[in-house]
């Protein structure tokens, strides 16, 4: 990985268990990694964090990931902060409303693993 | 109108019957009289012809008209002797200077008659008296002549009305009977005619008494008549109204609500369904469609289908119902109005989106361990391995998210079974109180999370169910409670009855279930706020939705409340056996 400074994404998922899956990849891979398991808490965590990327989870309890991504878009921290959707969800309608909201890309749960550190290096601007 | 009618064949009847009397009345006297006058003229010429013949015996042809002046002194009587050759020999009644100059009396009748047959007799005027006479003449042979008396006819005139006099009264008597009979008799028979009319009448207003029985035979046969085309009425109208009654209860019965209109859009025909389909109150016929309808795109409808007059249908929500319309425009007797059916297909959608939102439900919960499952053996494969701590973690991972897998399968399992009838349930009499106690029993979280339980079942309550299905239930229900409930919370079991059923509350005082959940809490995989579910192993979504199965297959059902204070599941099942 070129890059130099640490870079930081937000994991939005419910779901233990993707959770962990989703920070022990980002973290091997060298980022710095945050999670949270509801959708409204991602506005106050970005304020916080500040994320370089957001991965996030559709079906959430609190806001729906759709409702997420259009609430990030009207952010001023992070209307442009890439947006990487993962979910089990096989609903096409859901996939275009998130991409509607504003996802950057999406992915569908199930062997994805390898595809999320693909996917998230192409999705970080170039240094 | 009845009055007058009535009045009128009285009165026919009664003046019919007077006039032929009165005729019948005028007609005899007139007869009795004439008759009786001359009865009466006849007697008195008989005994004229009497008196003549004595007198002839005394009257010597000397003196003659001395004699007979004489005579009629004694007798009373004119008395004229008249020649064979008409030549007035003596005459009573003028004086003895003037009967030369009496006209020749050859041509009067009764001398003429006396002539020929010996006697005769007439009344007349007469020329040389003036006045109204009987005359009888008698053929005197012994003397060639005629003797012919004379006789004043006031007497017979005085006698005769001596006589109408007496019949008159008679006859006025009788026709004051026959008045008396005429407006008995007409009364009777206007008393009969009006009765069958009144019959007639009241069936035509829908009433049904017999046809009376009368004692006139035209009228029998009448009313005879008029009680056979009413019973052949009765039949058709009790056939129309068992067809119209049939149709009605069709129409009624029906879960369609149906409108039919003519062509100027008013209504017709409006069911019971349509009725509440669109909380239409009071007589609907005669008014318009649109006025009672006001769903906009139904009126947008009605109106196409008045225009164009082409089958349409069309699909709305109307007050929290989902409403599919079907015009037909209607042809010949309903002069070109229209018919429309509506068919509420809010359960079906209901039932649709359900079955969707179950399809798309089974594949995110499947999708979601399996997603895990992969995600770590895929990254134990790429290295993770390696890392002793992180392997146990994610191998414990994929063992947690395979043991979710088979258990949501099982519970899809049970469900299809119980669906489709295959569930095997021996329900039996069980005491509840056991029944909640040992379901506590199996429930680890309401000991981690040190719940006050309380088991406030009456001992002797009993239940008919099955006692593996009744466990399942009592362990859920108790489960979520403890599940759902912040630490130390309380969780009570109670029993009671109603409506003829044994219900069992389970209560909890936890955070309750939010409004907008409540309703759907036992549809499949349906979960709220997943966050409330904060400890242990999360559900598989499908628990209520296999209690309520089971409920309902033991002839039960399950209801819930919750507030702020805490929710409160209702359990109802049998008390005993059914009958």
């Amino acid at each position: 990985m070129a890059r130099t400074a640490p870079v930081t994404i937000l994991i939005v998922e419910d779901d233990p268990d993707i959770a962990t899956l989703l920070e022990y990849r980002l973290r091997k891979e060298g980022f710095s990694v945050q999670s949270v398991d509801r959708g409204d808490k991602v506005l106050a965590t970005v304020d916080s964090c500040m994320p370089d990327l957001i991965v996030l989870d559709l079906a959430l309890p609190g806001f729906s990931g759709v409702e997420v991504c259009r609430a990030l878009r009207h952010h001023p921290r992070a209307s442009e902060t890439p947006i990487l959707v993962v979910t089990a969800s096989a609903d096409e309608e859901e996939h275009r409303a998130a991409l509607a909201a504003g996802a950057s890309r999406l992915l569908v749960k199930r062997g994805f693993l390898k595809a999320v550190d693909g996917a998230v290096t192409a999705l970080l601007p170039p240094l | 109108m009845m009055a007058m009618r009535r009045g009128s064949f009285f009165r026919q009847v009664f003046l019919g019957i007077m006039a032929t009397s009165a005729l019948a009345v005028l007609a005899s006297a007139f007869g009795i009289e004439r008759m009786l006058e001359r009865r009466m003229v006849e007697t008195l010429a008989e005994n004229l012809l009497v008196d003549a013949r004595m007198l002839a015996e005394t009257l010597d042809e000397g003196a003659l008209q001395e004699r007979v002046g004489v005579l009629r002194e004694r007798f009373g009587r004119r008395i004229t002797v008249i020649a064979p050759d008409g030549r007035v020999t003596a005459e009573s009644d003028v004086p003895d200077e003037a009967v030369a100059r009496i006209e020749s009396h050859a041509t009067r009748a009764e001398v003429q008659q006396a002539w020929r047959e010996g006697w005769g007799w007439s009344t007349r005027r007469s020329a040389t008296i003036d006045r109204e006479l009987l005359y009888v003449a008698w053929r005197d042979d012994a003397n060639r002549r005629i003797v012919r008396l004379a006789l004043p006819l006031g007497v017979v005139e005085e006698s005769v009305a001596r006589v109408r006099g007496g019949v008159v009264t008679g006859m006025g008597l009788g026709l004051l009977l026959a008045l008396l009979v005429a407006w008995l008799i007409a009364r009777r028979m206007a008393a009969e005619v009006n009765g069958v009319a009144q019959v007639a009448l009241d069936r035509a207003g829908g009433a049904r008494p017999p046809f009376p029985v009368t004692r006139t035979e035209e009228l029998a046969r009448l009313s005879g008549a008029l009680a056979v085309m009413g019973r052949e009425l009765d039949q058709r109208v009790d056939d129309l109204e068992a067809e119209h009654h049939r149709l009605q209860t069709i129409l009624d019965t029906m879960n369609e609500g149906v409108v039919l209109c003519d062509e100027q859009g008013r209504i017709i025909l409006f069911n019971r369904a349509a009725r509440e389909q669109f909380e239409v109150e009071g007589e609907v016929t005669e008014r318009t469609f649109v006025e009672t309808i006001r769903v906009p795109e139904v009126v947008a409808l009605a109106g196409r289908m008045l225009r164009e007059r082409e089958p349409d249908s069309v699909e709305f929500d109307w007050r929290g119902r989902s409403i599919q319309a079907s015009f037909v425009p209607l042809v010949e007797d309903f002069q070109a109005g229209f018919l429309a059916v509506f068919h509420d297909v809010t359960v079906l959608k209901r039932a649709d989106r359900i079955r969707r939102d179950f399809v798309a439900n089974v594949s995110h919960e499947l999708r979601t361990p399996l997603a895990s499952i992969a995600g770590f053996a895929e990254s134990l494969a790429e290295g993770a391995l390696e890392d002793k701590a992180v392997a146990v973690s994610f191998v414990d991972g994929i063992q947690r998210n395979a043991e979710r897998l088979a258990r949501i399968i099982e519970d899809l399992l049970q469900l299809g079974r119980i669906e489709s009838g295959r569930l095997p349930l021996a329900p039996e009499e069980l005491g509840v109180g056991p029944a909640v106690d040992a379901a506590a029993q199996v429930i680890s979280t309401l000991r981690t999370k040190r719940h006050a339980f309380v088991n406030a079942v009456a001992g002797d309550a009993k239940v008919y169910a099955d006692r593996k299905a009744l466990s399942q239930i009592l362990v859920n229900l108790i489960e979520n409670a403890a599940k759902y409930c912040p630490p130390e919370s309380r969780i009570e079991v109670s029993a009671d009855e109603r409506d003829g059923m044994r219900r069992i509350l389970v209560r909890d005082n936890g955070p309750g279930i939010p409004p907008q959940d409540l309703p759907r809490i036992f549809e499949r995989f349906y979960r709220g706020d997943k966050s409330r579910n904060a400890a242990g192993e999360p559900g598989t979504g499908l628990g209520l939705a296999i209690c309520k199965h089971l409920a309902t297959e033991m002839g039960g059902r399950i209801e819930a409340e919750s507030d702020g204070r805490g929710t409160t599941f209702f359990l109802f099942l049998p008390l005993h056996p059914p009958v």
